[in-house]
């Protein structure tokens, strides 16, 4: 524990540069911008400003991705309050519970609960970031080839059996994933696959591509379908800043409703597949169940807005865990800060604390900073915000895809890659249409490659023996999980079936 | 009259979840199609064990493809019988939409075919002019658009080239 608070002060060294202030600064703010416009999404929204980050060095990189990701957290929730539009998936509740207190006049203490429950549980969640992260990363060195293959295997299936309705489609959308990222090299014998003589192929599918246009080009094109919604033109109340200063003793009030939202935040953070949205499904859940007037829930019950806003911060900061801990992705958002990470050598597990210490604890040190900003900019900038965001709203198309097409293009300076990214906007497309989850889809690209790779590397080792995975401790425990995460569904299926037949 | 409307009502319900298998199935069957193919291919570029008798490159494709197919049909029963949590689309398939979406993406493929002639400013100018003109629902004066078309492509090409990336653009043009 001294030892993490020693490196925590080091972080915050690397940190107290302007430079890193400022684009902690920039990060956030433009998560807060991409967070507070609708349909964006926080992963669709880094995705699009990744491009930004592809000239920089990697410390002052990762700290504006990081500060985009947790800064979409923040203003999700002002857009639903306001607008009645949440600006990402898990601030749905914040339109839920948000918009009629706004109905009501109470809007400033809507949002101003929102933010402040935002702060207390991302910055609490940050503290347990800061002890968890390196003491997973020291257990996570004992990993080999196995346990390696046999964590991915596991995130696999808990993602499939966390995300998205039905089991064969999740497992569908994984497998594509995993195809696209078998095109290329193979890992262990360098032989091309799946190129069709094309060399450009050989490196790959890059991920910064496919994340463009899985989750830009493809929500673009899906919002056009749903056409332009008439609420964008909603007057909105003109809110004072005094209303959104924080009232503790409201705050007093919440304590139980924030403090059960961050611990579940933060759990679902730190599992794979989870998030910021299943979080704030369960906190809303848990908080209408634990109340003592639920009938009050949706239509403007306070304790909605805190304990869900409390979780998806607090999500933010738990979906940390698995990515600087171990590597993997802990939400869809991650996974496109994964490809930071990748993009500039940089591979996040236990080894980025041993080799590039100064790049993961400032990174740690720049989401205290920056929540910091976060509620300061947040409380005091509501007005001019709502003003962005309708602005913006006309020419968000056009925005968009220059952006991405300008961001495809600066990956490798190929027009080919221009021309994968809209490949991968219209399969996305599609897969969307018949319910098939993105985040299965990228996790299936990032993670398929490593995954043969340790698969091949752990069989090459134990001499063709298959039932290695079954026999070293950690890997055998963690197949068993995803065996009884994958055949347990089946049975109940199976279970109920028999039960409608009559069948003791 | 309420009796019309009521036939009229369960006759789209079930028109509308016609086309929802339809659609399910011709997806499904396009997936489990190339993955087959991509099994011929990979049976016949790659080895399945290597000389130590240990998988080669071949050997995860084909595990993945396998399970993809088999994937693919237990989908497709769910769909086809009616039963199982896959067995319906959580939003019906409406054309209408997909025709909106799929006009934005033609557009954006005709901009980029463009730009292999003319470069990225002027791509984008033409698409940023196309779409809020044409296809945007949003009512936007003609000089907000005019506007926008100019700047917003000019913005980001100078964003970029601030952060060291060249796009594409013809010699004849001074940027």
């Amino acid at each position: 524990m001294a030892e993490s608070f020693s490196n925590l002060m080091m972080g915050f060294g690397e940190l107290m540069e302007i430079r890193m202030l400022v684009f902690c600064l920039i990060g956030v703010t433009m998560g807060a911008f991409v967070g507070a416009l609708p349909g964006l999404g926080c992963s669709s929204g880094t995705a699009i400003l990744l491009p930004f980050v592809f000239g920089m060095e990697p410390q002052y990189a990762l700290v504006m991705l990081a500060g985009i990701y947790y800064g979409a957290m923040y203003s999700g929730s002002i857009t639903g309050t306001l607008l009645n539009i949440p600006g990402e998936s898990g601030a749905l509740f914040a339109a839920i519970e948000g918009h009629p207190l706004y109905k009501q006049g109470k809007g400033g203490f809507a949002i101003r609960i929102g933010i402040t429950a935002s702060f207390i549980s991302g910055t609490i969640c940050v503290v347990l970031l800061t002890f968890f992260a390196p003491m997973l990363a020291e257990f996570c060195l004992k990993f080999g080839a196995a346990e390696k293959f046999a964590l991915m295997f596991f995130a696999f299936v808990f993602v499939s059996a966390l995300s998205g309705k039905t089991l064969s489609k999740n497992f569908l959308a994984l497998g594509v994933g995993v195809t696209f990222s078998m095109i290329g090299v193979d890992p262990m014998t360098g032989f091309p696959r799946f190129a069709f003589g094309q060399v450009w192929l050989y490196d790959g599918v890059d991920f910064a591509i496919a994340i463009l246009g899985c989750y830009a080009i493809c929500e673009i094109m899906k919002q056009a379908g749903d056409g332009y919604d008439k609420n964008y033109d909603a007057k909105v109340q003109k809110i004072t800043i005094r209303e959104t200063l924080p009232n503790f003793k409201e705050l007093w009030q919440l304590k139980w409703s924030m403090l059960r939202g961050g611990i579940i935040g933060f759990i679902c953070g730190a599992m794979p597949g989870a998030g910021a949205t299943i979080a704030a499904f369960i906190s809303y859940g848990a908080e209408k169940k634990v109340s003592k007037t639920p009938e009050r829930f949706g239509h403007g019950a306070i304790e909605g807005i805190a304990t869900t806003e409390a979780a998806n911060n607090a999500a933010s900061a738990g979906a940390m865990v698995p990515l600087l801990g171990l590597g993997i992705p802990g939400s869809s958002t991650t996974a496109v800060l994964l490809t930071g990470f990748l993009m500039f050598g940089l591979q996040p597990g236990p080894t980025l604390f041993t080799n590039r210490p100064d790049v993961a604890w400032s990174l740690i040190a720049s989401m205290y900073v920056g929540n910091i900003m976060l509620v300061l900019m947040c409380l005091l900038g509501i007005s001019a915000f709502i003003w962005l965001v309708q602005k913006s709203i006309p020419f968000l198309n056009p925005l968009i895809v220059a952006i991405c097409v300008a961001g495809s293009f600066s990956a490798n300076n190929w027009i080919r890659d221009v021309w994968l990214m809209a490949v991968f906007g219209i399969v996305a497309y599609v897969l969307s249409l018949m319910d098939f989850p993105m985040v299965n889809v990228l996790l299936g690209l990032i993670l398929g490659k490593d995954m043969e790779f340790n698969f091949m590397k752990a069989v090459l080792l134990a001499d063709g023996d298959i039932s290695i995975f079954f026999t070293k401790p950690i890997s055998a425990t963690l197949m068993w999980v995803s065996v009884i995460l994958l055949v347990f569904p089946l049975f109940k299926i199976a279970h109920r079936n028999l039960f409608k037949k009559g069948v003791a | 009259m309420s009796d019309n409307n009521k036939q009229l009502s369960e006759n789209l319900t079930q028109t509308n979840e016609r086309v929802d298998k339809i659609f399910a199935i011709t997806v499904l069957a396009v997936i489990a199609g190339l993955s087959l193919f991509l099994i011929v291919v990979d049976l016949q570029t790659l080895e399945f064990y290597n000389d130590l008798r240990i998988f080669g490159p071949g050997a995860f494709p084909f595990a993945v493809f396998v399970l993809m197919i088999g994937l693919c049909v237990w989908n497709a029963a769910e769909v086809i019988t009616g039963k199982g949590s896959s067995a319906k689309l959580s939003k019906h398939i409406d054309f209408l939409k997909i025709v909106k979406s799929m006009r934005l993406y033609l557009l954006i493929v005709a901009s980029l075919l463009f730009m292999h002639l003319v470069g990225f400013v002027l791509a984008m100018m033409t698409f940023t002019f196309t779409e809020m003109k044409f296809l945007s629902e949003k009512k936007v004066s003609l000089p907000k658009i005019m506007t926008t078309s100019i700047i917003l492509p000019l913005a980001i090409f100078y964003v970029f080239k601030w952060l060291n990336v060249s796009l594409p653009s013809p010699d004849w043009m001074p940027l």
